[in-house]
């Protein structure tokens, strides 16, 4: 292959991959706009501005689409949330940093946060089973907490049911359309993910701190 | 992969599973002792729930907010409903000590989700053991951190 042909396949390759990204974009925003059971093929590639021929070339339907897509949305968030949670601050300011940047990202991108949260649980069990494991990495993060109180003897799974807590609640918020609102509600989500770890009093004073 | 059922029957067995799981939550609520011995008990009546008839928790909860609107506000009226069972914990804090009114929907959430989850990955069996971790998570803010574990410990779970 000479060089001008090697140059013409790596853009053609570039080419395709922005496509690809495009598509999965679409699909995200399609979706949390008007829900997964109600979107189609032709609306995410209008939505994309691409072609049918694009479209079924990156992915099998709509279903394979919208699991890539929620793998690439999720991976998105963390490393916007690990990038703002310097791990010289304490457990508390990470906590505090990485729930308030996941406020402020669904706030900024309710549609993607709407696909993220809501309409992810419509759309079959392996799309559940994603949402699972990305709570899960969630979790992850939080229990570096149990060691803040080792004589509680916090039980196993404490993160789980704390991430379950703020999931719910910000689930709750989305379904009502006032994801815009997240960021004002950090005091509050805060006391509920901390509260398992340090207790009332202290889950208090943080979220006093928060408001 | 459990059984989903059809769009035009999915409100009445959400229905149906919910009035049976108020019919059991609501005979562990009302066994004789305070309120963390209740919530304790109603707690371990819907885990046990749970984990015998895994198909009707997966209509309360996953197929509930896999059905859109309709879904939603069902799965809404089950998570106030145990908010509603939780909020007589705030008599047990002290007047200064300020607790969010978001609280009850949260630890009803954490909760539920636990369900879900388990019963989504065909492990409601597990359920049984998790529930002095259930009502230590519920407690905690009631209670503080070492009640609330002594308490799920010592029988209130």
């Amino acid at each position: 292959m000479g060089r001008h042909s090697r140059f013409q396949s790596s853009e053609m390759a570039v080419e395709i991959e922005s496509k690809r990204e495009q598509i999965l974009t679409a699909m995200v925003r399609v979706v949390g706009r008007q829900g997964y059971e109600a979107t189609s093929v032709a609306d995410v590639i209008e939505e994309a501005g691409t072609t049918r021929t694009t479209f079924y070339r990156n992915f099998e339907d709509k279903h394979e689409c919208f699991l890539a897509a929620y793998d690439v949305l999720i991976d998105r968030v963390f490393t916007r949330i690990v990038g703002e949670c310097d791990a010289g601050r304490s457990w508390v300011d990470r906590v505090r940093k990485g729930l308030a940047t996941l406020l402020d990202f669904f706030a900024e991108e309710p549609e993607m946060a709407r696909a993220a949260v809501v309409e992810v649980a419509g759309a079959g069990a392996e799309a559940r089973r994603k949402h699972t494991d990305a709570l899960t990495r969630f979790t992850a993060y939080l229990d570096g907490g149990r060691r803040l109180h080792p004589e509680a003897e916090l039980p196993e799974h404490i993160s789980t049911m704390a991430a379950g807590a703020v999931s719910a609640l910000i689930f709750d918020e989305l379904v009502a359309e006032r994801g815009a609102q997240l960021p004002s509600q950090l005091p509050e989500l805060l006391f509920a993910m901390l509260v398992p770890y340090i207790g009332p009093a202290a889950a208090a004073e943080e979220m006093r701190r928060a408001a | 992969m459990l059984p989903s059922p059809q769009p035009d029957d999915f409100s009445h067995a959400f229905e149906a599973a919910f009035a049976r799981l108020q019919v059991v939550v609501e005979e562990g609520y009302g066994a004789p002792g305070d309120w963390p011995v209740r919530i304790a008990a109603a707690i371990r009546a819907g885990f046990e729930f749970a984990a015998d008839d895994p198909g009707t928790a997966n209509v309360l909860t996953n197929e509930a907010i896999a059905r859109g609107r309709d879904g939603f506000a069902r799965y809404n009226r089950l998570v106030d409903y145990c908010a509603g069972l939780l909020a007589p914990g705030r008599e047990l804090r002290a007047e200064n000590e300020q607790l969010p009114e978001i609280l009850e929907r949260s630890l009803a959430g954490g909760l539920i989700m636990l369900i879900a989850q388990r019963v989504d990955q065909g492990r409601a069996a597990e359920l049984r053991a998790l529930v002095p971790e259930a009502v230590q998570f519920v407690l905690t803010p009631y209670l503080g951190l070492e009640e609330a574990r002594r308490a799920a410990a010592a029988g209130a779970g």
